[in-house]
Formats: structure tokens, C-alpha cells, sequence
């Protein structure tokens, strides 16, 4: 999973969250790891102006130097094995959530790909947009995640999440003639769950807003989706930089709301 | 043997399966090692001990290794059924999901119909 960086398969739920957590436990440390050769790093590369200027230290540069390759090497190599927070933040927690309320036996359909967002993969056909001379879009389209698995009750509930990012680049050139791009990137992601019913367990009780309700032979499908928009600082404490667990359990217990047991 | 007495599931509850391992010090319920919390040396379920300590857990990581994970889950479960209002669907309501389907229920009589809210 961390070389591939996709989660791909069939697995109880038992064995789907000790996976998520070992990947989880695997990248915070990874995670850590690359900060503190990212740390050293920094801290060598003023050593080194230091070794250089004090003529009676200039003897040991090299040797800092050597050091300094090495640790931006490391930092460099375990950055590399970074995976997408999505899988630490919002999967684990989701499936230790919904744990005991799948089916016992069943067995959770998953796929999710934990590379990072902007890539020539994920980029749309009509990418990059001109608007002007100086100013550009390029939107990339990841469909990131996608499973489904039977509830307790015999309900089939499958989700689906796809993350839209536009990075906006735009041309300024200084009073000198000097030209400089500034990038801006926005993010928002698409989930959509959807429910297959049998018609033999529940009836639809009343009808909840932002729900799609479809009956078809012996089901009855409800649909819903909402959008998340990322924060775009770090500043902005409005939005979490990770799909939130409870909007996704807020949106199933709407649908719950829409039904009623059969007696 | 006595089950523990806490209930699971966020849309649909369910019994613990495990066995009585304590009983808790405030309200006197049979719990499972996994839904006992011990503060001064005295067994604590779950929702008494969260009542005692409301504080919140807003980080959503589970990887940290002090973690306690049902203790997680309970908070988790009990702040998702405030602010939403769910209100599971119990045992006994979905004790008729047991019955196996009879060829009544399967007659599709109804229009296909689709709609939106």
C-alpha cells in the first residue's frame, strides 16, 4: 500500500482497520521522520555559511556539506512514502465508526488512492483553461475513494469521493521586467452515498431534504451528496483540512431518518 | 453468563457481546473490559465516565498509541447522537429483519416513481 499507495480489495472489517491503522501508524511515523530530516537540513545549511565564513572552521565544510546531502537525501526518500492524510484523518475513523454497524461476515468493497491530488493523471481534458495572457486554471479531477458494504440490517450502503482541485496560475511581471507565477489552489471534494433498501424491512417515513429517492422491483434507493471545501489556510480554522467524519455520518443518519421499520 | 450491558452502533444498536468483567461504580451496569474505564481505582461504563469528564476529542486521528479506542468510539457515538439527533434503531425494532421475507413482500406493486425532496 505505502509503495503503490492505493488500497484496493475485499476485507472484513476487522481486517480493513488493522490495515488502516498499521498504514496510518506507518505514515504519521514517516511523517515525522521526514520533518526532522527536513529540520536538520536546515539546520546544516547554516553551518554550513558558518563553516565557510570563519576561516578557521573552512576545513570541516566538506565534511558538513557531505552531511547536509545526506540528510536532504533522507528527508527527500521518506517524503516520498508520505501518503495522503485522508486515509489517517477520515478513513480509519470513519470504519472504526461504522464498525459495529456493519454486518457481521460481511465484507467491505474499498478502494482508495492515497497519491497526492495534483498529478498529470488527474488532470481534466480541458485543462489548462486560458483566460487571459497572464492567467490560467489547470483542474485536476481525483476520484479518490469508493466502497460499499451491507449494514447490520441488511442494508447495502456504497460511497463514492471525488476531489476537484483548480490551481489558479497567474503571470506578474515586476518593475524591473522580472516575471513571477503565483499559484493559488482551491480544493472541493464531492461524496455521494447512496443506499440500496429492501422494501420488505423499511418504508420511506418522510422525506428528508437533499435526499434522492428512487423505488425500483423490491429496493428502494436513496442518494445523497454534499461538497467540502477546504480551508485555503492554515489561518482559517472554519475548515478542517481533512473530510470530516461527521458530515459523511451526518448524511446516513439523515437517510436513516427518511425510514420507518416495517412491522 | 451475564453480557456486557453497553449497547453499539451508531444507526443500528446492538448488545455487546462480551462478557461481565466489572460493574460499574455510579450506575451499577455489567461491563466488558473493552467498556470499562478505571478512574481511582473504581470501574467506570463509558457514558457515566464521559459524563464525569466532558471533555472533547476533536482530533480524529486514532494512531496515537495512549489512545484508548472504545473509550474513542463511545465519545465519538454519544457527541454524533446529540448534535444529530439519531435516535438507532433498536433490537426489537429490527427483530422482524430476522423473519425471512415472504413472497408478499417482494410483490412489486408500486409505480416506479422517482422524485426529489
Amino acid at each position: 500500500m505505502v509503495q503503490q499507495k492505493f488500497i484496493q480489495g475485499e476485507y472484513t472489517p476487522n481486517k480493513l482497520l488493522k490495515t488502516l491503522k498499521n498504514i496510518s501508524i506507518y505514515d504519521e511515523k514517516k511523517e515525522g521522520a521526514a520533518k526532522l530530516w527536513l529540520s536538520l537540513t536546515t539546520f546544516l545549511f547554516f553551518i554550513v555559511i558558518v563553516f565557510l565564513v570563519v576561516e578557521d572552521l573552512r576545513i570541516f565544510s566538506p565534511l558538513v556539506v557531505a552531511g547536509l546531502v545526506f540528510c536532504y537525501v533522507k528527508h527527500k526518500k521518506t517524503k516520498k512514502l508520505d501518503l495522503n492524510n485522508q486515509i489517517r484523518y477520515f478513513l480509519l475513523p470513519f470504519f472504526a465508526l461504522i464498525k459495529d454497524d456493519i454486518k457481521s461476515n460481511s465484507k467491505i468493497e474499498l478502494y482508495a488512492d492515497a497519491r497526492a491530488s495534483i498529478s498529470p493523471n488527474y488532470k481534466t481534458p480541458e485543462s489548462p483553461t486560458k483566460v487571459n495572457s497572464r492567467r490560467r486554471y489547470y483542474q485536476y479531477l481525483q476520484p479518490w475513494l469508493k466502497g460499499s458494504f451491507t449494514l447490520a440490517d441488511d442494508i447495502e450502503l456504497a460511497f463514492e469521493s471525488q476531489k476537484l482541485t483548480t490551481q489558479t496560475r497567474v503571470i506578474k511581471y515586476s518593475a524591473s521586467g522580472k516575471r513571477k507565477t503565483k499559484i493559488k489552489t482551491k480544493s472541493v471534494e464531492t461524496i455521494i452515498l447512496s443506499m440500496m433498501i429492501p422494501k420488505h424491512k423499511y418504508v420511506i417515513n418522510h422525506m428528508k431534504p437533499g435526499i434522492q429517492i428512487k423505488e425500483k422491483g423490491e429496493y428502494i434507493f436513496l442518494k445523497s451528496r454534499f461538497r467540502y471545501k477546504y480551508r485555503p489556510s492554515l489561518k482559517d480554522t472554519k475548515y478542517s483540512p481533512y473530510l470530516p467524519v461527521d458530515n459523511v455520518i451526518h448524511t446516513i443518519s439523515n437517510m436513516y431518518q427518511s425510514l420507518k421499520v416495517v412491522n | 453468563m451475564d453480557l456486557c450491558q453497553v449497547k453499539t452502533g451508531i444507526f443500528i444498536e446492538r448488545n455487546c457481546q462480551n462478557p461481565v468483567d466489572h460493574h460499574c461504580y455510579e450506575c451499577g451496569l455489567g461491563i466488558c473490559e473493552n467498556h470499562t474505564v478505571v478512574d481511582n481505582t473504581s470501574p467506570f461504563c463509558h457514558a457515566c465516565y464521559i459524563n464525569n469528564n466532558p471533555t472533547d476529542i476533536e482530533d480524529d486521528s486514532l494512531t496515537h498509541s495512549n489512545r484508548d479506542h472504545h473509550l474513542w468510539y463511545s465519545r465519538r457515538r454519544l457527541k454524533i447522537h446529540r448534535s444529530s439527533r439519531i435516535v438507532p434503531f433498536t433490537q426489537a425494532e429490527h427483530h422482524a429483519f430476522d423473519q425471512p421475507a415472504t413472497a408478499e413482500h417482494l410483490l412489486d406493486n408500486d409505480a416506479d416513481d422517482f422524485f426529489d425532496s
